[in-house]
């Protein structure tokens, strides 16, 4: 493997790579930590593999899943994935689509990477489904369309084809095509993905997600994956096939996207703060216990540290204040809320079933409730840890798509024919 | 039209649990899951104390959320109204058990969402659900609203009743006689 590693990328690149903080030599030494990296990667993918091998084979019973937390890490992995894909086909198309010229060199990478985001999510909700399959084959020969899931799959679907499409024609250099393309691709990726929304949205029986803010909040999250991994592929990018130094025709690009990256965080901590006030006020059945459960329950750290301060906070001083003509403070700055997307994920789609709706702790003849006498109670949420296998599903598709995209844009040679 | 029901008397369900073991017998319920349950819940605060006693299962909601967030249709409406999982077209998306306001569904260790069916195999055959069958208060009765002669037609002709969750517009067919 990593001979052929090595055959795809070449020495000097391994050697920059292999002496990351150091200045970048291609020295044997720095050649082999390079090959390791590498390798690490491929182990993670690989062992990502064989769990997701395990959960076809076997299904629910490897998973931390519940009859009430039914919905887990895994599909809050897909969520985050295709929230990147959907993120990076809105935030470059400024560029080849609305024809803002600073966003134009990075067109090809960013569609490469929603691409490769894309299907790695797609392998990953396909693990957590039981019969994967059998859902490509019922959602054409017995679709619902009153479903949610349904329009989210099949809007998707036709996303994947467009943005194939749109990638195959920025590589022919045909750009009008291109440009068409990637116009449908913007319009497919916010309906599939305010449908995803709307997988959650819609579920009138758990107050805590219906409405219409989801949807509008997705998309809302996706500009901040999209704007975050945009600046992450320029400033990691640079980083290792530039020497470590910042390429002077990248500086408008990165400073154009770091405004935009604070100016979407900024539009999430506004939906937070009023997702919070609204969960909170009223006292609603469901939305405030499980708003709880974030403010002062099990989610606490998860929500305030990662969310909050490292989601928020952290990159906003890092993106805004004295530290913004940095392009390390804002490579850093753009790696948090890609964490914190990932965290507030989890807790999305975990807490809103912490709550049961019928809060029972098992079954056949226990004490329970239907409408708790506590108002803001938090105790008694029910838990849910993820499995190993769960975990390593999860640590393996972020290894596979770095590794996706670092391999794939060598041998597509994206680096050569931009800027 | 045949439109089923069930009734269960909160004034007669004693919470034996007798429904809940016909029911794993009859349906071959795994372990740790269960199709039908019963319940006590405490009312009031002392010394203005009440205990409803009841047994559940799936409402079969005339206007049913499982059955709307099915994608492929495997959730589906079966004669006479009662909700049905057919295990050949679930792919398991668990889309349904979110869905459920009341919780009724579980994954089946098979790999499909499982959950009460109103014994649609024996009704089928002209008998009452297993769990109608055992009860030893007469608690559960089963039958057509729609037909008049029905026990579930004459009790909610003649006695106070509810459902759960009225609020979430399901129009469950399973009431509570209080």
């Amino acid at each position: 493997m990593s001979m052929s590693l090595s055959a795809i990328v070449d020495r000097e690149e391994l050697g920059r790579l292999g002496g990351l903080l150091r200045v970048a030599k291609s020295d044997e030494r720095h050649v082999a930590r390079g090959k390791r990296l590498l390798l690490g990667l491929f182990v993670l993918a690989l062992a990502g593999a064989v769990a997701a091998l395990v959960a076809l084979l076997r299904g629910h019973h490897v998973m931390g899943t519940t009859s009430e937390i039914s919905w887990g890490v895994l599909i809050a992995t897909y969520v985050f994935f295709v929230v990147s894909s959907t993120g990076l086909c809105l935030v470059s198309s400024l560029g080849h689509v609305f024809g803002f010229k600073v966003f134009e060199p990075i067109a090809k990478k960013a569609i490469f990477l929603a691409l490769v985001t894309l299907l790695v999510g797609f392998t990953v909700i396909a693990t957590e489904l039981e019969r994967p399959f059998r859902l490509m084959k019922y959602a054409i020969f017995s679709p619902n369309p009153a479903a949610p899931i349904w329009w989210m799959g099949t809007l998707y679907g036709v996303y994947m084809v467009l943005i194939g499409a749109e990638l195959y024609y920025l590589f022919a250099e045909d750009h009008r095509r291109a440009k068409q393309f990637g116009l449908a691709s913007v319009i497919a990726a916010v309906a599939a993905h305010s449908n995803l929304g709307a997988v959650f949205g819609l579920s009138h029986s758990r107050p805590y997600w219906y409405g219409p803010l989801l949807p509008v909040y997705f998309i809302a999250s996706a500009l901040v994956c999209g704007a975050a991994l945009l600046i992450l592929i320029v400033t990691v990018g640079d980083y290792f096939g530039n020497d470590k130094k910042l390429r002077p025709e990248h500086a408008p690009l990165l400073d154009a996207l770091r405004k935009l990256l604070a100016l979407f965080i900024t539009i999430i901590a506004f939906f937070t703060i009023w997702k919070t006030i609204t969960g909170v006020a009223g006292q609603h059945y469901h939305k405030l216990e499980v708003t709880l459960a974030s403010l002062s329950g099990p989610l606490f750290v998860s929500f305030w540290l990662f969310e909050v301060v490292l989601g928020m906070l952290v990159p906003l001083v890092l993106l805004l204040g004295p530290w913004r003509r940095s392009w390390h403070a804002v490579g850093l700055a753009a790696f948090l809320p890609m964490l914190s997307v990932f965290v507030m994920r989890y807790n999305f789609v975990v807490s809103g079933q912490m709550f049961s709706l019928k809060p029972v702790t098992g079954h056949g003849g226990e004490q329970l409730s239907y409408f708790p006498p506590f108002k803001g109670n938090v105790e008694g949420f029910l838990p849910y840890t993820p499995s190993w296998v769960e975990v390593l599903i999860v640590a393996g598709a972020i290894a596979a798509a770095t590794l996706g995209f670092v391999v794939g844009s060598r041998v597509l040679a994206l680096e050569s024919k931009e800027a | 039209m045949t439109r089923y029901a069930m009734t269960v008397d909160q004034k007669l369900c004693v919470t034996c649990n007798a429904c809940v073991i016909a029911c794993k017998n009859e349906n071959q319920v795994p372990e740790g899951a269960a199709r039908c349950w019963t319940v006590q819940v405490e009312k009031g605060s002392f010394p203005l104390l009440s205990l409803e006693t009841r047994s559940e299962r799936c409402n079969h909601c005339e206007n049913a959320p499982c059955v709307t967030a099915c994608p492929t249709g495997a959730s589906h409406y079966e004669d006479g109204g009662i909700v049905v999982v057919n295990p050949d077209k679930c792919v398991g998306c668990k889309a349904c058990i979110v869905a459920c306001p009341y919780e009724v569904r579980y994954m089946h260790p098979e790999g499909y969402v499982d959950k009460c069916t109103f014994c649609i195999h024996r009704v089928r055959e002209g008998l009452a659900p297993a769990c109608v069958t055992v009860c030893p208060t007469k608690a559960l009765k089963f039958g057509d609203l729609d037909d008049p002669r029905s026990e579930v037609h004459q009790e909610l002709q003649t006695r106070q009743h509810k459902v759960l969750k009225p609020e979430e517009d399901t129009r469950p067919r399973l009431f509570f006689l209080t």
